[in-house]
């Protein structure tokens, strides 16, 4: 499951992230451009979901502030919402080992948890380089 | 000396070889043919013969009520393992319910999104302590700046303190003048008295109004403060509560989802186990024509030692070389049959102790997985801990707007002060500059003069200190300011998002009462049904005498042909016997050739023998269910197989046997060490 970089993508707003009221902020905006988009309930609530664990992560991982971004994508007659977090903080190694579901202690939330509620999820992650996470959700969701 | 060549010696070499094979083949017939038994010894055989006739179709008649019992058997047992195959399906797909509502794999599944939502609550928590945080440090800027500004308002007092002495100096002075002068500075000495007391005391009343905000800030901040520390230690209490009882209904739910999986693979291995009890009493379909070939060799038997009866005055041949040869081919072929049958028996008994351990370990893997989760209830406490999380956030919520509303009066009070005060310094540099006015027109207001631009420069100095203090209240209002702004931004968000959680803890509890529901609804569903699977695999095992029966079976009848053998055997057995008798010896022994089993089975194998085929024993449609984990077993058992319930026809058994070696599935193959032979019968068809 990787975001599709063929698609238009059309920047709607960009968040710094370096507090836990920016989480906050960053899921308040990112529900309501959801709702705007006419994304489902269900859906609302994986795009806070969403936003809440990934720019949870940069206060508590980074070890700097990061940015949110978000934006519409469309791929034909397709329509979603893009997000992507990131930071240049720490970062760390094999970001696809650390995908896998038995490397997390957390009932499977965290990044991985993340992934299961979107339907395009990349994360690209070094040390020192920091970390990019990149979810799509469309709308009449594939998952 | 040349020889000469005859090309024709070969040929005539062969022509006499042939002639004397011809004649010693007819000798020895004529010869056999016609020895006789000698007068006494005919009747003692003839009598022997008649017992061994008898033997010989009471065998048969037992070697075939062997097939017809273990043909019955397999049906009654066919028909339980139909049953257990049913109740396995049955079980796998309640434990495929099991793993799918308590792996969490699933998207939103219950306790993922509740753990998610309490990281949310958790958010919107840290975020208050984030925003106390800001009102703490925003105080303590407030009180350096209040102090700076009681400062200030002291220095202010001090600047207006030598009007006093002034105002003294000008009524004294004003005394010595003409009356409408002493008149107009006595009135401005008054005026500036007034305005310096009306100072004093506006701003004290401010400083007191300000002072008093300031307390009532500091109160609500200390009480806010020691209600935060409790408040952080409650916090962290109840998020640690909440996450131990999610942490404990995840791991709760992962040892059930677990327990379902070995359920699962336990299941699966007692599906191969049905399958392996299946093929080993399908090796009665190879058997049963061995033991027909065997039945028909003993009726030629039988017709032979029956030909020892003499007809009229004829000698009777001596029926013993024969009965000799045939029995031992029917002992050897005997003994082949019941190898098989003693492998198959075998494999069936290792089958069912595998299946009853395996069943019996499956119903201990269903009680441990009910008790593990109907003793985990935590859902419920995991709510309670989500509701207790949300209320404290609507507390923080709540102190936020308390801390706005203690701040709006300071605020006023900021505004008031410094307004007033300019407005009274104001007037004191006016009086001054009145002052100054009437002391220039005054006959010898020089010294009037002096005090009255002495007036003016207090006043200077006071509006520029008022100034100063106007300046520093308006930097605390912008302050007091920036903090309501922000606080009531965080207020309007943290409201938003309360509702927002309240929503899903909502559906947080609605998913976390079905899964409460849900799982024990579903343990009991699969500790009852595995129960019930328990209870019938004893039933069917119960019926299984195939080992037993094939053990006595054989043990009867190698001993009969031994016995036989042994009773031909004293004797001329290796007598010539007649060339009729040879040929069906021969034909004997060609029966049990691989190409004439693969003939007779090809002709078993027609379609009107498939057609034939009765009811259906669906027992591989039964196993062919979806289970939770891919297992080529059903799948390759997806071809049903129909034979006729009473009696099974050895060509339906072949089509049977024929059809699944098509697919034979890995499970049976890897089992081919034990049942080598059987595989290579199953190979011919």
């Amino acid at each position: 499951m990787t975001t599709n970089t063929n698609v238009t993508w059309v920047e709607v707003v960009r968040l710094p992230i370096a507090k836990t009221q920016d989480v906050l902020l960053a899921r308040f905006v990112g529900r309501d451009e959801a709702t705007k988009m006419g994304f489902p309930p269900e859906i609302l609530t994986r795009v806070a979901t969403v936003i809440s664990e990934t720019t949870r992560n940069v206060i508590q991982h980074a070890g700097c502030a990061g940015e949110i971004q978000m934006g519409r994508i469309a791929d034909g007659d397709k329509h979603g919402l893009r997000v992507v977090v990131s930071d240049k903080g720490r970062g760390f190694e094999h970001p696809e080992r650390f995908m896998a579901d038995s490397k997390t202690d957390a009932l499977g939330a965290g990044l991985p948890g993340s992934r299961r509620l979107v339907d395009g999820f990349n994360v690209q992650s070094a040390p020192g380089t920091g970390t990019t996470v990149t979810m799509e959700i469309w709308e009449k969701a594939t998952t | 000396m040349s020889i000469r060549r005859n090309t024709n010696l070969g040929a005539q070499a062969e022509r006499v070889r042939q002639t004397t094979a011809a004649l010693l083949s007819r000798c020895w017939q004529w010869g056999a043919r016609r020895r006789p038994f000698s007068k006494g010894n005919q009747a003692a055989t003839t009598a022997a013969a008649d017992i061994w006739s008898t033997r010989l179709d009471e065998e048969k008649q037992a070697l075939l009520s062997l097939i017809h019992s273990m043909e019955t058997e397999f049906l009654a047992t066919g028909e339980g393992l139909v049953r257990l195959s049913r109740q396995l399906n049955g079980i796998q797909q309640v434990s495929q319910s099991l793993s799918e509502l308590t792996m969490g794999q699933a998207e939103d599944a219950a306790v993922q999104f509740a753990f998610q939502l309490l990281k949310k609550a958790e958010d919107l928590v840290l975020a208050s302590y984030d925003q106390y945080d800001y009102v703490f440090a925003s105080f303590a800027e407030l009180q350096q700046r209040l102090a700076q500004l009681a400062t200030q308002h002291n220095d202010l007092i001090r600047v207006l303190q030598p009007l006093q002495f002034i105002t003294t100096a000008l009524r004294i002075e004003a005394s010595r003048q003409p009356r409408e002068v002493q008149e107009v500075f006595v009135t401005l000495a008054t005026d500036l008295n007034q305005t310096v007391s009306e100072v004093r005391a506006t701003l004290e009343r401010q400083f007191d109004g300000l002072a008093e905000g300031e307390r009532i800030v500091q109160a609500l901040i200390a009480q806010i403060s020691a209600s935060i520390l409790e408040h952080r230690q409650e916090v962290t209490a109840a998020l640690g509560m909440s996450r131990d009882h999610l942490r404990a209904l995840g791991e709760a739910l992962a040892n059930s989802g677990a327990g379902a999986a070995d359920l699962s693979r336990l299941n699966q291995k007692i599906r191969r186990h049905i399958g392996g009890i299946v093929m080993a009493q399908q090796c009665q379909d190879i058997t049963r024509q061995k033991i027909d070939h065997v039945g028909e060799a003993m009726d030629e038997m039988r017709a032979h030692l029956d030909e020892t009866r003499p007809a009229g005055s004829a000698v009777a041949p001596d029926p013993r070389p024969f009965v000799f040869h045939a029995a031992q081919i029917q002992l050897q072929q005997i003994q082949s049959v019941f190898g098989e049958l003693n492998r198959a028996a075998d494999g069936l008994t290792s089958g069912i102790e595998s299946l009853r351990t395996d069943a019996g370990a499956a119903t201990e893997a269903a009680v441990k997985v009910g008790g593990t989760t109907l003793d985990a209830k935590v859902a419920s406490l995991c709510e309670a801990g989500i509701a207790g999380i949300l209320k404290i956030v609507e507390e923080a919520v709540q102190r936020i707007a308390e801390i706005l509303s203690a701040f709006a009066p300071l605020q006023a009070s900021f505004v008031n002060c410094t307004a007033k005060a300019t407005e009274l310094a104001g007037n004191v540099r006016h009086a001054a500059l009145n002052g100054q006015v009437f002391a220039i027109h005054a006959p010898h207001g020089a010294t009037l003069e002096v005090l009255a631009s002495r007036v003016s420069a207090v006043s200077d100095e006071a509006i520029a200190q008022v100034q100063q203090m106007g300046a520093a209240l308006n930097h605390t209002g912008e302050l007091v300011n920036n903090l309501q702004q922000r606080l009531t931004d965080f207020q309007q968000l943290g409201q938003a998002e309360q509702e927002v959680l309240s929503e899903e803890s909502t559906l947080s509890r609605k998913k976390l009462a079905e899964l409460e529901q849900s799982i024990p609804v579903l343990i009991q569903r699969i500790t009852a049904h595995q129960a019930d699977f328990a209870q019938s695999v004893e039933a069917v095992l119960a019926k299984v005498q195939f080992p037993v029966t094939v053990a006595e079976s054989r043990s009867r009848s190698l001993g009969f042909f031994n016995d036989l053998v042994a009773w031909c055997g004293p004797h001329d057995t290796d007598a010539p016997i007649d060339a009729e008798a040879s040929t069906k010896i021969e034909a004997l022994k060609a029966y049990y050739t691989m190409a004439s089993e693969r003939h007779a089975h090809t002709t078993a194998f027609q379609p009107a023998a498939v057609g034939a085929a009765g009811p259906a024993i669906a027992l591989f449609d039964e196993m062919s269910a979806p289970s939770p984990e891919p297992v080529a077993l059903p799948r390759e058992f997806s071809a049903p197989v129909e034979r006729s319930q009473v009696p099974v026809s050895p060509a339906d058994l072949v089509v049977e046997v024929s059809v699944h070696r098509t697919s034979t599935p890995e499970v049976f193959r890897e089992k081919s060490a034990a049942n080598a032979e059987m595989g290579e019968n199953v190979e011919l068809f």
